[in-house]
């Protein structure tokens, strides 16, 4: 037993004497705990989704208008108008926002005129008004998932046709009231004009009866008319056409599913998951002495870090093909899923799989300068991968993620990269729209690299 | 045998940041070519940081430091092609085996090709390691990486070279193949700065020795010299107990 607390005492010491690895130990799951907890936020409760929607009101009436303020003022997501279709659905398609909802002109005029005729029509023709319903169209990111889309398309129509059936009924309850109101008016005049003392029997008082009846009759048909539906009328059909399509060229969206989406993903937490081994290759080269033997050497740091920046672009580029012939193979082979489709910019894809294993490499040559043993390196680097993973959108779609956490989410490499993919897989983007995600991969490991090499032959 | 100064130093200190002592408080001495010098101290003394700072691994505070003329503080490859270290820790890769060890510090020393492999066959030769050549470092005996370990700091047949306590831990048989290597590399021209805690391999190797103590020189000269200036004192390690005292270092 006292071997027992003498080997417990031993590695307490051990564990406890190692200040800033026992910090990163217990910050680093903190950390992470708490931003995927605030990023899952939008998903569990449901509240201030991240998903931002578009506005162009070019009807400017009843319709347009309600729907408008319906959703600026809908807790559930963040609305914007715009003025001009064209720069909205642009915006949309380069994934600043998810959805674009415009509202056509004279919609209001079109769906109060159907209201009209309805009101006069002894019968409805439903097939020979479909010509003359308003079209309201949605837009969506090509980049955003077929499950996400769905929820808030299916959201938006419920929004949509509730605002139509209440400008449509307000002017059919109008329309209605007025044609009632004028066949109530000549049953009025007829009624005034009926003989009533041919239809009843002789009795005393007859006279004052046939007034008295003839009075109520008078009071009754001149009292306004209210008529009331059920609160909950719905319509048996539609008042409004709503039409849903991808943003963007046609011929170049792919859109994304369940593949498309976490093959590109886990690519990048993959290849940043090298943090560990190359870090601790650089401790240990601290640690063994041939850090300081290096420096005796007729040899550049530059030339020294190229041979692990050689090895550990390698390592990430297979990842990068294994991954995909998961994704092509594997994937369908044991699951209802499809296989990964390939029929994208190959060049944009080559060239975003370099940058972004370069700043993988940069990102571990950093953690390994600036730890000192492997205690820190390991809570550090690793921790830190599945932080930036989060903030990258790998977990949570970014834009689900509430404002703030999406506003920090830029500092991410994995942002980058992952945004570079889904531009790629789903938006049939090449290297003129993913050339600034590419260009911030490649600075990042520059500054990455420029650092490690500074601070590792820092001398004492 | 040239008597050029090799290494120079002039009133050479260094702190280390956040200590209130320095390591080494004004040395200043000239190792000529050809020299065999050995520099002996307690622990503490200053020796390690001296041929750190000699090698350029870590820059001195105040004072003057030269190798073959050129100031330390801007190595330049020409200069660390002329200079082989055998440092006190086995700095080598313990994954790679005891001949790829010996190929990659060739390497990097700019050897290549045919020369290297000759180089390198002739190194294990040298040393007995013909057949743990293709051992893994980690499963060789600490013998096997010392003389690894100095292989690897003298395949490029440097002009100078600064042992660290080269014989730590190393049987007897060894060390004795240590010396006879070193005093023939040392017959062949090589200049060779050598550390160490034990006096009688200064006595067998060193035409010159200083002992350093406090990081200052506190004498200097050939060990039969300074043994015959010291009344009492038989050896270069009662001399050395003499200077020093018997007090424990940290």
């Amino acid at each position: 037993m006292k071997r027992y607390f003498a080997i417990l005492k031993k590695e307490f010491l051990q564990v406890f004497r190692d200040l800033p690895g026992l910090i990163l130990l217990f910050l680093m799951p903190a950390a992470m705990l708490i931003i995927i907890t605030i990023t899952q936020e939008n998903q569990i409760i449901g509240t201030d989704s991240g998903m931002k929607i578009l506005v162009v009101n070019s009807d400017s009436a009843a319709l347009g208008n309600t729907i408008e303020n319906e959703l600026i003022t809908n807790d559930h997501f963040t609305c914007q108008v715009f003025g001009s279709e064209m720069e909205a659905e642009r915006a949309v398609n380069e994934g600043k926002f998810q959805i674009l909802l415009t509202v056509p002109q004279n919609s209001t005029e079109t769906l109060q005129k159907l209201a009209q005729q309805h009101a006069s029509d002894t019968a409805i023709n439903r097939a020979a008004d479909m010509g003359k319903l308003s079209g309201v169209s949605i837009l969506y990111d090509p980049a955003v998932m077929k499950i996400y889309t769905e929820m808030m398309v299916a959201s938006l129509q419920m929004i949509i046709e509730s605002t139509a059936i209440k400008v449509y009924l307000e002017t059919y309850m109008e329309a209605l009231g007025v044609s009632v109101s004028r066949q109530m008016e000549a049953s009025r005049k007829e009624l005034a004009m009926t003989d009533f003392s041919k239809e009843m029997p002789d009795f005393p008082g007859k006279q004052q009866v046939i007034a008295s009846i003839r009075s109520g009759i008078m009071s009754q048909t001149q009292k306004p008319l209210h008529i009331n539906l059920p609160g909950n009328y719905s319509g048996a059909e539609r008042l409004v056409t709503v039409s849903v399509d991808a943003a963007g060229e046609r011929d170049r969206l792919r859109g994304l599913n369940l593949v498309n989406n976490n093959v590109p993903a886990f690519i990048l937490f993959a290849m940043f998951f090298i943090v560990v081994p190359l870090a601790g290759s650089i401790i240990n080269e601290k640690l063994l002495g041939t850090r300081d033997r290096m420096m005796t050497l007729p040899v550049t740091r530059l030339a020294f870090f190229s041979g692990k920046i050689t090895v550990f672009l390698a390592v990430c580029l297979i990842q990068f093909i294994l991954m995909i012939a998961i994704g092509l193979y594997l994937l369908p082979l044991v699951s209802h899923l499809p296989a990964l489709s390939l029929d994208v910019n190959i060049p944009a894809l080559i060239a975003i799989a370099v940058a972004s294993s370069l700043a993988a490499v940069g990102f571990g040559l950093l953690i390994g300068t600036v730890t000192s043993t492997f205690g820190q390196a390991a809570p550090l680097g690793s921790v830190l991968v599945v932080i930036l993973a989060v903030l990258g959108g790998i977990f949570v779609p970014n834009y689900m993620m509430p404002d703030a956490i999406r506003t920090i989410s830029i500092i991410s490499p994995l942002h980058w990269g992952t945004d570079a993919f889904f531009s790629i897989f789903a938006r049939g983007a090449g290297m003129n729209n993913v050339w600034p995600q590419f260009l911030s991969l490649l600075i990042f490991f520059g500054i990455s690299l420029i650092i490690a090499v500074f601070a590792f032959t820092k001398r004492k | 045998m040239s008597q050029d100064p090799v290494i120079t130093t002039n009133h050479l200190k260094k702190r280390y940041k956040g200590s209130a002592e320095e390591a080494l408080k004004g040395i200043s001495m000239t190792i000529r070519q050809g020299e065999f010098y050995g520099i002996l101290g307690p622990n503490a003394a200053g020796k390690s940081t001296l041929i750190a700072i000699l090698c350029g691994i870590i820059p001195y505070s105040a004072g003057e430091a030269t190798l073959f003329g050129w100031n330390i503080n801007q190595p330049t490859n020409w200069l660390k092609g002329r200079l082989g270290l055998v440092p006190q820790e086995i700095a080598l890769y313990p994954s790679l085996t005891v001949f790829e060890n010996i190929l990659f510090y060739g390497h990097m020393h700019g050897l290549e090709g045919k020369n290297l492999k000759s180089k390198a066959e002739q190194c294990i030769r040298t040393f007995f390691l013909e057949e743990h050549r293709n051992k893994i470092l980690t499963k060789c005996s600490g013998g096997i990486k010392r003389r690894v370990n100095l292989i690897a700091g003298i395949i490029h047949e440097p002009s100078l070279v600064l042992l660290d306590e080269p014989t730590l831990g190393v049987d007897t048989q060894l060390r004795t193949m240590i010396f006879t290597y070193l005093k023939t590399l040392n017959s062949s021209g090589t200049t060779i700065l050598y550390t160490t805690h034990y006096m009688d391999e200064a006595e067998q190797l060193c035409s010159r020795v200083s002992i350093l103590d406090h990081g200052r020189i506190i004498t200097e000269g050939s060990p039969a010299e300074l043994i015959a200036a010291s009344p009492g004192c038989h050896n270069l390690g009662q001399l050395f107990l003499n200077l020093t005292g018997t007090e424990l270092r940290d």
